[in-house]
């Protein structure tokens, strides 16, 4: 068996990730780039991002505060009594006393459009029942549900197929970068380019086979529940299932860490490298699992070191805050240079974020290509278990493996 | 063709260009939305509602799609003429350099979504490095060789920007002020 330091690699791959900064781009890209295209639509939304964070109530009754009238009323006082709650036709929409009718003339009314607008929305929603919406807008739900589905799906399929270009690139980058040679831009871009369709494929195939195992595996541990008597043994078997469900996702998940290495660097299909990342994990699983823990503990300290050094000037910053804002007072024309000093500071620190963020992923990448290299020389069958056996069953002659 | 700084677009000119694409985008949701303000009224009831949904469907279908459609903007542009609209007003094609053509399909698509993301990384690096790379290539250009190359004037995108720049200040603000103002609240 190859024998494989991680100490040492760790050490080295910290030394070829501080040499190569470009890698960090790409990690980065690779660490952030899920989201970019589907929070495309959330981008052009402003205020979607933030308020998809916060719980909202949509259940109204009379007394909740965003019943419009009760608003109104602190505003200005209704003269009539409002309709019941849930009032659907034409008419009971009029009757409801219109926002505009409410106020006495030349009563002044702290009330802006946009709060108007507000209350307005807030006041037909009140009135009207999810029914009458549907009757409503029947065409437009299915319109927007037909693009909606269009829109989102385009948006992942083009955020996974980047993400799979910038994995390409960063797997081609660090070999290259572990074996000591130069690259340009436009090489890597290339590796990215040619093996971005096919690694999307692979993540589907693995998603696919999360999914399948999921339902199978709970419906495997619900079932006995559902349809025998609770006894110990039931538990018991639900729980080795459990078990053995675990492993499973485990399993899975190195796979998709080692299966693209397959498909970039041994230019394999995503069915056949799932089954060779499956053979490699099999035969190294202690070694990757050693490995993420390692990568685990020195992200962490990296990050810990970054964070704690950011609580110490944040706490520092708030200690100082009242003594700053009486400095201010008296040196008042200070407050420019200062604020301009904050703005860079901040800016700096979320550069220095971003550039640490990079670093770390770099190096957690170039552990894994040193980990793959050191168990698999390229172009060997025989260095992964069953590979030739499996690339003839699976894969078109003109394509089988010819690194 | 041998290319130096002079032949290919600089930072100045490439922003403006990305200004004057981004203002195009904004002016048209910008028509709509006072089509919207002008036309539609809470005061109407049930025609708000109605009206309200049929504006709100557009929208969002828009919004939906936008992704499609500046997919199928970006690529038809970059293949077929060489550039977006704010890239062809300031006089500057897109090539690439391998083959001294416009871009394939392919390659339009990953420099618009990859390079671009690419380049966006630690702030906008990239896009700032186009003043100091040779041929003022920026990352995205240099992940898929391509070159932008000043092929005209830039004076009628300056005019068009400074064109939308006066309808902003002297007619959208007016209206969009006036209709403030017209709401049946704020007039009370």
């Amino acid at each position: 068996m190859n024998s494989f330091k991680i100490f040492s690699a760790l050490k080295e791959s910290i030394k070829i990730a501080f040499k190569h900064k470009l890698l960090w781009v790409f990690a980065l890209l690779v660490a952030t780039s899920t989201g970019t295209n589907v929070g495309f639509v959330s981008n052009l939304i402003p205020g979607l991002q933030e308020s998809s964070d916060q719980e909202t109530s949509w259940i109204l009754t009379p007394e909740h505060p965003f019943n419009p009238q009760n608003l109104i009323a602190v505003e200005a006082p209704i003269p009539s009594e409002t309709e019941g709650v849930g009032s659907d036709s034409e008419e009971a929409l009029e009757s409801e006393a219109p926002l505009e009718s409410a106020p006495a003339e030349g009563t002044p009314i702290n009330l802006n459009v946009s709060n108007y607008i507000f209350l307005q929305a807030v006041q037909l929603l009140y009135t009207f029942s999810v029914r009458d919406y549907v009757e409503l807008f029947k065409v437009h739900l299915v319109v927007l549900g037909i693009t909606g589905f269009i829109g989102i799906s385009a948006a992942i399929v083009i955020g996974f197929v980047i993400k799979n270009w910038g994995i390409a690139s960063l797997l081609k980058g660090t070999k290259m970068a572990s074996d000591g040679t130069g690259y340009k831009l436009g090489e890597l871009s290339e590796v990215g380019v040619a093996y971005a369709t096919r690694l999307f494929r692979f993540d589907l195939l693995i998603f696919l086979t999360y999914f399948v195992v999921s339902v199978f595996f709970i419906v495997l541990i619900v079932a006995p529940f559902a349809l025998l008597p609770q006894t110990s043994i039931n538990y018991l078997i639900a729980f080795l299932i459990g078990v053995v469900y675990f492993l499973l996702l485990v399993s899975l998940f190195y796979i998709s860490k080692i299966g693209p290495y397959f498909v970039v660097f041994e230019k394999q299909r995503a069915r056949e490298a799932i089954h060779s990342g499956w053979e490699f994990f099999k035969e190294n699983f202690a070694y990757a699992i050693l490995i993420d823990i390692v990568n685990f503990v020195f992200v962490g300290v990296v990050l810990m070191s970054f964070a704690s050094i950011f609580a110490a000037i944040s706490y520092v910053a708030v200690v100082a805050y009242p003594f700053l804002v009486l400095f201010l007072q008296e040196n008042f024309a200070l407050i420019l240079p200062l604020s301009l000093f904050i703005s860079i500071f901040i800016v700096s620190g979320m550069l220095l974020f971003l550039a640490i963020f990079g670093f770390v992923e770099t190096v957690k990448q170039i552990m894994w290509t040193k980990f793959f290299f050191s168990f698999h020389s390229l172009g060997n069958p025989n260095s992964t278990q069953n590979n030739s056996t499996l690339r003839d069953s699976f894969v078109p002659k003109e394509t089988t493996n010819a690194a | 063709m041998q290319l130096n700084s002079s032949t290919t677009a600089g930072l100045t000119r490439r922003f403006f260009a990305f200004f004057l694409d981004r203002s195009l985008g904004l002016a048209v949701v910008l028509v709509a939305l006072i089509i919207y303000a002008h036309y539609v009224r809470p005061s109407d009831g049930l025609d708000f509602i109605k009206s309200s949904g049929n504006v709100l469907t557009v929208i969002l279908t828009f919004i939906f799609l936008s992704t499609l459609i500046n997919l199928l903007y970006q690529i038809l542009f970059l293949c077929k003429f060489g550039g977006t609209i704010g890239k062809l007003l300031f006089g500057m094609q897109v090539f690439d350099s391998e083959t001294g053509g416009f871009l394939t399909p392919k390659k339009a698509f990953f420099r618009t979504f990859a390079g671009y993301a690419f380049s966006s990384q630690f702030m906008g690096l990239g896009f700032l490095k186009i003043n100091k790379k040779r041929n003022n290539m920026a990352w995205h250009d240099e992940l898929f060789s391509t070159e932008v190359r000043i092929t005209g004037s830039i004076w009628p995108g300056t005019i068009l920007l400074l064109l939308l720049l006066c309808i902003v200040l002297f007619v959208v603000f007016p209206i969009l002020i006036s209709l403030m103002l017209n709401f049946p609240v704020v007039a009370e």
